[in-house]
């Protein structure tokens, strides 16, 4: 073979790796494939994991994983990390369980109060963090510890009503959504990740997002009040926990301050195995992969035998790995 | 080579990504080689490994020796005596045999956060018995209420402080629900040459200078697995949910269902899923561990308090015949969950243990206060079998209004222990209810 010809042959290939991996930046192929091959693994190996029943549970658990990070993928996105959403989450389920009974408030009327207090604390958040350039880590875990104590305080430590039963509907693998057999969580889910879709890739708001994400200076210059994006991000980070807590305490029938710790792993890894970066590249549809990934694995895994512990050490290796491919990727700030 | 050295770090990049790809089934394969399911013989108990096992039929529980290292527990009356049968705490004789303090006691209650109903009960009834014990005046002062107050971050560390605290401020005896019993050992014995007894509910404390009050969990977790096994007739598939790896309710509630299932030869356990003691968790993995376990589930046998959770996950999932639930340490929503189960399938039978903690409080102050009154315990370690819940039993527990997702404990059902029986750990009984 001639020295034009293995050049030639390297640029075709050469070409060909690079388009992979402009696929890849683009969207999650990878771990598509990965969780397209576990699944597979756990068909074959899991008689039955392939049944319709075991499918839809295994997309209740994930939606419930998944709307948890919706607050953590746009954090993530400009820069910051959310800590709060464990007590977000259970704080959101605590006022409509336990609050809702010791005020005898209406369920609407409790799920309601949490859209302004939510916010207004979320909000907070992102502009301590913004104004004294503090770390979102330290910031959210404080408001993490705020928002569950109001919530616990004022429930007055009485442990009296669990989630009404018709809620709990909305999580149940066998609920159905305006009579078709599939959960309403899985739907809500999906709605999410659409409006989602759009908001951060065809809209003025989403714009700014990333522009604030990758260079907070050329976006303040380009006229973009970065400020106001950290306390929007924060706001609609804080409001979706709660909101979650909702569903969370659909889930789980009755809620105790302990109950929203494992979502706070779950949400962020879900994030980060995506392939959403500090800061950007990223979005909320390669978090749905990632929560997809992460439930199957774990589904997989606990069908072999495998522990929580066991599991803990593997997600951790997972994320090992999503780090080691996505960090040494170009910053969005380093392509524009 | 231009276009070569251009292409470079996409490659690393892309071969990491393969990578990835690659390590993830040898990493499933190798879990699923390190961890497969075990089958009824079950795993050798450390904790019960040098004790004598008597070898029982299936569905019912063996008895194995307790820890009992100076013979303790044959100065209890026989009546009590089975309530040791496999108590892994070691029973010695107690250092307050002869405690017989002087006028009304300042008493303190150092406790867990508001974390369940359990907790908030048995601070309810921690408040109701002094007061009681304050009017007939073998008590003086306020409680002093020294409980713990985010269970997020909780530590043993705060709890210590907290109980040193009641130390300082003058406490004659201190009620304990520890946190970790190792971890607050030294400060109960620096305690107990002060003077000052601590009795402790639900965590045992290893301490020969510590009044230990609990159930016993080799009864909690074994009595309603061994009877849920007889009702398959020795034969089926079940699954264990255990709470939290490491932590000693889960290694002796553990190690009592194996004890039974090491006697069921026909039984096939499916697997096991850790519940961590939280029904939320322990549905997610029953979930979880459904999804990919078509075979039928003729039980499952969980630790303990998860009963609510697992029957969650088995109503959710669809399945029939709806499985068998050991239901150790029954909730009212746990037990709503039974109610159901047979309104769904007459023929449902299940089992399990009851006991609450106004229940538990009740009898933990009325030790304190016999023991104050010089009624002379007799040995460290006061345990306890709770009452065997049944299809028969069942209902006089049940809360009225429950449902299954209802946060609250069960209704007082049968006591815990009969006063008889609580007579036969001290050496004067009486005394207290002579004065």
């Amino acid at each position: 073979m001639s020295t034009f010809e293995t050049t030639g042959v390297l640029t075709t290939r050469t070409s060909g790796w690079r388009r992979l991996v402009a696929i890849q930046g683009r969207f999650p192929i990878l771990q598509i494939v990965i969780t397209l091959g576990v699944f597979l693994f756990g068909a074959l190996t899991l008689p039955g994991l392939a049944s319709p029943s075991s499918i839809v549970s295994i997309l209740v658990l994930a939606s419930l994983v998944g709307i948890a990070a919706i607050g953590q993928t746009v954090v993530v996105l400009i820069g910051g990390i959310d800590m709060s959403v464990a007590g977000f989450l259970v704080a959101g389920a605590l006022v409509v369980t336990q609050l809702a009974s010791v005020y005898d408030l209406p369920f609407w009327a409790a799920a309601l109060l949490l859209i302004p207090c939510s916010i207004l604390l979320g909000g907070f958040v992102g502009w301590v963090c913004h104004r004294f350039r503090i770390d979102p880590l330290i910031i959210t875990l404080a408001m993490s510890s705020i928002a569950l104590g109001l919530v616990v305080v004022q429930s007055q430590g009485i442990v009296s009503a669990g989630a009404p039963t018709w809620l709990s509907n909305l999580t149940s693998p066998t609920g159905t959504t305006f009579g078709i057999p599939i959960p309403p969580v899985i739907i809500i889910w999906a709605i999410v990740g659409v409006v989602m879709w759009l908001v951060l890739s065809r809209t003025v708001i989403g714009r700014r997002l990333y522009a604030t994400g990758a260079n907070p200076r050329a976006a303040g210059l380009s006229l973009v009040k970065t400020r106001w994006v950290w306390i929007g991000v924060f706001a609609f980070s804080a409001l979706c926990a709660s909101l979650g807590g909702i569903l969370l305490a659909a889930f789980a029938g009755n809620v105790d301050p302990t109950v929203g710790g494992p979502y706070l792993f779950q949400s962020l890894a879900a994030v980060v195995i995506g392939g959403t970066v500090f800061g950007g590249p990223g979005d909320y549809t390669r978090t749905i992969v990632g929560t997809l990934m992460l439930m199957v694995l774990s589904t997989v895994l606990v069908g072999h035998g495998l522990t929580g512990s066991d599991q803990q050490i593997l997600f951790g290796v997972v994320i090992l790995l999503a780090v080691a491919v996505y960090g040494r990727e170009k910053k969005l700030r380093d392509r524009v | 080579m231009r276009s070569t050295n251009q292409a470079a770090p996409a490659r690393r990049t892309l071969r990491r990504g393969l990578a990835m790809t690659a390590a993830l089934p040898l990493m499933l394969a190798a879990a699923g080689c390190a961890s497969g399911t075990t089958s009824g013989g079950g795993q050798p108990d450390p904790t019960t490994t040098d004790a004598a096992v008597t070898t029982a039929a299936c569905g019912t529980l063996p008895d194995i020796a307790p820890a009992d290292p100076e013979g303790a527990i044959a100065s209890l009356a026989a009546e009590v005596q089975p309530f040791y049968n496999g108590n892994p705490y070691p029973t010695l004789p107690s250092y307050w045999a002869d405690w017989a303090p002087e006028g009304p006691l300042t008493v303190a209650y150092v406790s867990l956060p508001m974390l369940n109903a359990w907790s908030v009960s048995a601070k309810a009834q921690m408040e109701e018995s002094f007061a009681e014990a304050k009017a007939a005046g073998l008590v003086e002062g306020e409680l002093l209420e020294f409980i713990m107050s985010d269970p997020a971050n909780m530590t043993p560390a705060e709890q210590i402080g907290l109980y040193e605290e009641a130390v300082r401020q003058g406490a004659d005896l201190i009620y304990l629900v520890p946190l970790s019993g190792e971890a607050i050992a030294a400060s109960v014995d620096a305690a107990a040459e002060q003077g000052i007894p601590t009795i402790t509910q639900n965590g045992y404390v290893p301490s020969d200078k510590a009044v230990n009050w609990g159930v016993n969990p080799y009864l909690d977790s074994g009595a309603p697995a061994a009877e849920i096994l007889g009702q398959l007739d020795g034969t089926g598939n079940v699954v264990i949910v255990r709470g939290v790896i490491g932590l000693a309710t889960d290694t002796y509630g553990y190690a009592a269902i194996e004890s039974v299932l090491a006697n069921c030869p026909n039984v096939t356990v499916l697997g096991e899923v850790e519940g961590g003691f939280n029904p939320p968790a322990a549905k997610t993995a029953l979930q979880q561990f459904l999804a990919s376990h078509p075979q039928q589930l003729d039980a499952v046998l969980q630790v303990g308090v998860m009963g609510q959770g697992v029957y969650q996950a088995l109503f959710e999932s669809g399945r029939t015949p709806i499985a068998k639930v050991s239901d150790t340490g029954a909730s009212a929503g746990s037990l709503a969950g039974w109610a159901e189960a047979i309104e769904r399938q007459p023929d449902y039978t299940a089992a399990g243990t009851g006991g609450t903690g106004r229940q538990q409080v009740a009898l933990l102050f009325e030790i304190g206060m016999r023991m104050a009154a010089g009624e002379g315990v007799k040995v460290s370690n006061l345990t306890y079998a709770s009452p065997l819940l049944t299809n028969d039993s069942f209902g006089e527990w049940m809360l009225a209004g429950a449902d299954l997702n209802s946060p609250d404990e069960t209704a007082d059902g049968a006591p815990l222990m009969s006063e008889q029986e609580l007579d036969a750990f001290f050496t004067n009984p009486g005394l207290l209810a002579s004065r």
